[in-house]
């Protein structure tokens, strides 16, 4: 998955930008063209401004002749600045939605990748990256049009600009663009450190992100409140705050050596320049209104080749974030898609999983989670899973339900191997409850269908099986209702146990062959617990279903057992051959048993 | 919500000055920073054409060489001198801006520490913070715009300044033309610029009106779009999910519509375009005629072309510097507006700190160091905005030493009853007394250090083990170990690769550990062991936990309580029978008090259902 490729060009991420533009918002070019043209037309205006009044004095018109070319070319200029303010604010207005468009690719690509891809370092810091240059008011995504302009604009303009100056000795302009050159050279430095610093300044933003995440978390603040963790996040904020400042310190100094740099160049320039003209008036070659044209034309064209510099280093820095950008989006999917096999075929295989020695290893883990497990599941089969904490029951349902797969061996579904099957249609197969879960700010009947389309009669169906219909049925907007009061106004806000019931619901409309439940009741009372236990009972026939649970007696219900130890089935077979066999299933239920026995353990003094 | 359109001046000064103290605190030296790049970005120009001006005059007059090399010679090392300046001011202001975002959260990070508790969790509060929060990240409302406001004032008052006196030149000079002389060409010029000045500030607050109600309008997108963008992406716990229920889908479709919704602003936009080009023509009229004002006085011999270079030059500045100025005021009646809504949250108060007792033990001290009484007199207690009360009439005395187990059904008001204790909310009605004292009048401080909470929702952080176990306590590596030993994290503890010094999640340490919900459950034990307050409280302790840990719990629970009170909430009846007396909770009123073997007996009560719920399970 480590691809390390030679960063792109500069021109080939320029363009790339200008093709999303053009797709998504051709409009914003047309402005970004035509704020660059004015922006280079007002200077030009400006320049020949007091070049025209002191013509027209100097040739000796009638005061009307003044007044009028002088109010001509005035009124021009304003026109242009008028038009200026209106490219200005148009083209703001499309880069805010330029930013919306790349973030919401950036997020597509974050949810549909392969599950794997979650868990890589460098899927994460390019991610976080990502969603940073698109937010802000100083994103580099969002602001490359201002570049374009000044870079367009400075460009127009220095061959404007050179056009007036040619008509100078050629030497001259020969002479401005080498120093303008030279400039550029100095220009690079602060490009170069950047880029060999990024990466710095990226964690400790993350460092810094972190620690206000933990102190604004509304669920952490009863803990951060009872145990005065509050003087902790504040020493470790400011920690992190030197190390920026420290960072941006260091930035300031190699941007400001490079401006000294280009200031000594100007400095050299006109110099030259200005000397150059004297002697040319002195000798009477050119009057008061061209030696104005020119001194103008010369610092003019100064500023047009530190714009054309400035405008092409922030480029160079935005082409590098765009690389990011793209290497991002092209991270390899390795779950086949659209090319693997598809749910009609295998709507008709047989519906049984074969895991032959299946191993897995997460990204740099010092062992294997899943260390050699061969299992036959049919159809119909009802599994549980139990094993104590952390001994590899949640990734052999991952590896079942296709999210993760094996690093060895090989798990089937049906007539072929997993990995062959589209992806996205395997998830189908799969109706889960997980521990970990998301629920959207949606309307609660297309949270039960998960999708826009529901069906009204079958989400009520649902819902009375989960128990949840009258609850729902009592809200204002009853299953049209949205869920999350944190996002919505009118939204509504489920316990713990209401939370539980809406998941199952959800898992009840998919009506897949196969169940997932991992885990589901550690937050309810034992009344809900068992009326849980019985709705899941009831709900798993004619289904395959597998369990994971802590609880042995949930798991009592199932056809077979699986006792996981160390990433190994240690012990297989239905709760009364597990107790007959008197081996460590027997213990771990004799464990929980005990307490609930008449006259059972007592507490050891 | 809608925000008052304008503030009076007196309110709008309060506001702007506690904006001053609030920048000049958190970000130190932002605001020198800034003044001294306005005046070198302001007086450069200024210099320039003022320096240029004489060399002109000279090409158009005398042509003296020697003067000539002695303006040029002036004109560039100043150029120089200033450019080298700016770009030293230059860095010290961006030094300072690239961290005023992160400071700027500061505040608000700071305002989640000290508030009170029941505003943590009130969600109307949560959103108005987020409200805030968004109002300054996305847009620069309010503090943002006050600095960038103050450098644009900054400019404009230097601008004003310098060019002022060349301005009163040009009207002072004389001409061969009686006309052109004439003082009333003072006011004529003012009343041109007038309707540019004001034309402007009209526009541009009709433009924030337009400004403000699309924020209005977008507000609810933005929410959405953060939670879409940002949340659904970055929640690792929400992964699993969102693939095996094609989330990617509905996070598709709600995007789109989030784009819709902006591009469907476009007469928004345009409306807004339409006022600022209107206001940049009707400045440029001025502009124009002073122009034209200047050309007519150079051609009645007024003063020659480097009089004109210059005052053409001088009226440039002073246009736009006014219009800075004036801008400023705009600008400062709209950021007042923001500033008033975000001291507006942040002056939310918490009474809790209004007490002033140290807590001590009781006089006649009968159990040494944990003698604390605990009474509950006829509390009820309602959730804001709730609809009814979440306890009802709870009146109980917390003994010394024992173990108490809280037993009932989800919503029963066992996590608010453990709330109320702690103080995290004091109750609608009633009292509760520590040592005979309402505990409102203790110093808060001293009040929640006597007690080790572990909550259901628990929270560890990314950092170092020992800083989560030993947390604001002072550190002690040996006593770490120990409660983590007892609360069963001994044997992770020896596989860690930097033991104690090792940290919980990569969010903070690339070499950090990822620990399960159990292990972590064991951590937040071992944090409140360590703590060693006299009471002791677990909310669902082992629910994370398998069989096996959760049996050490239970028979490591005498050795873990010690001599505390302790008092633990739990759905795993198990452990009721560990303790000396069980109160089950239903619906907000505590109904059956008791031991185990007392309460099993009692068909009639609600212990006895939820006993057999989870027993007739284990029967063999």
């Amino acid at each position: 998955m480590q691809e390390r490729h030679k960063p792109r060009s500069t021109a080939a991420n320029m363009l790339y930008l200008v093709r999303c533009t053009g797709k998504f918002l051709p409009s914003l070019l047309v402005w970004t063209a035509t704020a660059a043209a004015v922006q280079t037309a007002i200077p030009v205006l400006e320049m020949i401004l007091p070049k025209i009044i002191l013509s027209e004095l100097s040739s000796g018109g009638t005061w009307q002749r003044l007044a009028a070319v002088t109010a001509g070319v005035s009124l021009s200029l304003i026109l242009l600045i008028a038009l200026e303010k209106l490219c200005e604010r148009c083209v703001y207005d499309r880069k805010l939605q330029m930013g919306s468009f790349h973030l919401h690719r950036i997020a597509n690509k974050t949810l549909e990748t392969d599950y794997e891809n979650r868990e890589s370092e460098r899927f994460r810091t390019l991610q976080q990256e990502c969603c940073r240059m698109c937010q802000g008011n100083e994103s580099e995504l969002r602001n490359v049009y201002y570049s374009w302009i000044g870079l367009l604009s400075g460009i127009a303009g220095f061959f404007a600009y050179s056009a007036v100056l040619a008509q100078l000795h050629p030497v001259l302009l020969v002479f401005l663009i080498l120093t303008a050159l030279a400039g550029s050279f100095t220009g690079r430095a602060p490009v170069k450190w950047l880029d060999a610093h990024s990466a710095e300044r990226a964690r400790y933003n993350r460092q810094l992100g972190y620690v206000d995440l933990a102190a604004e978390d509304p669920r952490a603040a009863k803990d951060i409140l009872l145990y005065r963790m509050g003087a902790l996040l504040r020493k470790r904020y400011g920690e992190n705050m030197e190390k920026i400042a420290g960072w941006y310190r260091r930035y300031g100094r190699v941007v400001l050596r490079s401006s000294i740099a280009d200031s000594s160049l100007s400095l050299l320039r006109e110099g030259v320049a200005y000397a150059y003209l004297i002697v040319l008036a002195l000798r009477g070659a050119i009057g008061a209104g061209d030696f104005v044209l020119y001194f103008a034309a010369i610092s003019g064209f100064s500023a047009w080749m530190r714009a054309i510099v400035t405008h092409l280093t922030a480029l160079r820095r935005t082409s590098l974030m765009t690389d990011k950008y793209r290497a991002f989006l092209d991270i390899p999917e390795r779950f086949r898609r659209a090319g693997g096999i598809s749910t009609a075929e295998m709507q008709s295989c047989p519906r049984t999983f074969q895991l032959t020695d299946v191993r897995y290893r997460y990204a740099g883990a010092p062992s294997d989670a899943a260390a050699g497990i061969s299992l036959r599941i049919e159809a119909g089969e009802h599994i549980g899973i139990v094993g104590l904490n952390g001994v590899g029951k949640t990734t052999l349902v991952k590896l079942l339900c296709g999210l993760i797969d094996p690093t060895e061996g090989e798990i089937r579904y049906g007539n072929a191997a997993v990995a062959a099957y589209n992806r996205l249609e395997y998830y189908a197969l799969f109706s889960a409850v997980f521990q970990q879960y998301s629920l959207l700010p949606i309307p609660l009947c297309e949270i039960v269908a998960a999708s826009e389309q529901y069906d009204l009669q079958k989400v009520r169906l649902c819902l009375e099986r989960a128990g949840l219909w009258e609850k729902a049925a009592s809200l204002p907007d009853g299953v049209h209702t949205l869920y999350d009061r944190t996002i919505h106004e009118n939204g509504v806000a489920f316990s713990g146990g209401e939370v539980q019931k809406l998941l199952l619901a959800r898992a009840l409309y998919r009506d897949a062959p196969v169940l997932l439940l991992d885990e589901p009741t550690a937050a309810l009372d034992p009344i809900s617990e068992r009326e849980l236990y019985e709705s899941y009972h009831a709900i798993t026939h004619g289904k395959t279903a597998v369990f994971i649970s802590h609880r042995l007696a949930s798991t009592r219900f199932c056809d077979r057992i699986l006792l996981i130890e160390d990433g190994r089935i240690a012990e297989e077979g239905s709760h009364e051959e597990l107790m007959r066999l008197g081996g460590r299933y027997a213990a771990l239920y004799e464990t929980q048993a005990a307490y609930y026995r008449e006259g059972g353990k007592e507490e050891k003094p | 919500m809608k925000r008052q359109d304008k503030l009076p001046i007196r309110e709008r000064a309060a506001l702007t000055l506690r904006a001053w103290r609030t920048v000049r605190r958190f970000c130190p030296g932002l605001l020198g920073a800034t003044a001294a790049r306005a005046a070198a970005a302001a007086l450069q120009p200024f210099v320039s054409v003022l320096l240029s001006a004489r060399i002109v005059d000279e090409i158009a007059g005398e042509r003296d060489a020697g003067m000539l090399a002695l303006w040029t010679a002036l004109t560039v090392s100043v150029n120089f001198l200033f450019s080298v300046v700016k770009g030293c001011f230059d860095k010290l202001h961006s030094d300072r801006e690239n961290q005023m975002w992160c400071t700027f959260g500061r505040l608000f990070s700071e305002k989640q520490l000290s508030m009170d508790y029941a505003d943590v969790e009130d969600a109307a509060v949560q959103k108005q913070k987020d409200r805030e929060k968004n109002n300054l990240f996305q847009f620069g409302n309010g503090l943002a715009q006050f600095v960038w406001t103050l450098r644009d004032m900054l400019q404009g008052a230097f601008s004003v300044a310098a060019s002022a006196g060349a301005v009163a030149a040009l009207f002072a000079s004389r001409s061969s033309s009686a006309v052109m002389d004439s003082p009333l060409w003072l006011l004529l010029l003012a009343a041109g610029m007038a309707p540019g000045i004001i034309g402007n500030a009209r526009l541009f607050r009709r433009n924030n009106a337009l400004f403000l109600a699309w924020c209005g309008r977008m507000e609810p997108y933005n929410r959405l779009f953060s939670f879409f963008g940002f949340t659904l992406c970055q929640d690792d716990a929400r992964a699993k999910d969102v693939r095996l229920y094609r989330q990617d889908l509905s996070a598709d479709r709600e995007l789109t519509k989030l784009e819709k919704a902006e591009s469907g602003e476009r007469g928004y936009h345009a409306r807004y375009a339409a006022n600022e080009t209107l206001a940049a023509l009707l400045s440029g009229l001025s502009y124009a005629v002073c122009t034209l004002f200047v050309a007519l006085k150079a051609y009645f011999g007024a003063f020659g072309a480097g009089g004109v270079v210059q005052y053409v030059g001088m009226f440039a500045q002073f246009g736009s510097g006014l219009q800075k100025l004036v801008f400023t005021f705009s600008d400062n009646a709209v950021y007042t507006v923001h500033l008033k809504s975000l001291f507006a949250f942040l002056d939310r108060p918490n009474r809790k700190y209004e007490g002033t007792l140290p807590v001590e033990k009781r006089a006649f001290c009968e159990n040494g160091d944990t003698d604390y009484e605990l009474e509950l007199r006829d509390v009820s207690f309602r959730y804001p905005g709730a609809a009814e009360d979440a306890l009802r009439h709870v009146s109980l005395k917390l003994r010394v030493g024992k173990r108490l187990a809280i037993v009932g059904r989800n919503g029963s008001g066992k996590t608010t009853f453990i709330k109320l204790l702690c103080r995290l909310y004091d109750p609608t009605e009633g009292e509760i007394l520590l040592n005979g004292i309402d505990i409102r009048k203790y110093k808060y401080e001293e009040y929640l250090s006597l007690f080790s909470v572990v909550f259901q929702d628990f929270r560890l952080f990314a950092f170092p083990l020992r800083q989560n176990v030993a947390a604001g306590g002072e550190y002690d590596a040996d006593r770490a170990r120990d409660c983590l030993e007892t609360a069963g994290f001994g044997e992770r503890l020896r596989t860690l690769p930097k033991g104690l010094d090792t940290c919980l999640g990569k969010e903070l340490e690339e070499d950090g550990v990822e620990i399960s919900g159990g292990e972590g459950q064991k951590v937040a034990l071992a944090r409140a062991i360590y703590r060693g307050a006299p009471f002791l409280i677990l909310d669902e302790p082992t629910a994370a936990l398998d069989p096996v840990a959760e049996a050490e719990v239970y028979e490591r629970f005498h050795e873990i309580a010690g001599d505390k009170t302790a008092v633990f909430i739990s759905h795993r009846l198990a452990s009721c029978r560990f303790c000396d007396s069980i109160l089950v909770f239903d619906g907000g009123k505590i109904v059956q008090k008791g031991s185990h073997d007392e309460l099993v007996r009692d068909e009639s009560g609600p212990y006895h259902a939820l006993w057999h719920a989870q027993a007739e399970y284990y029967s063999a």
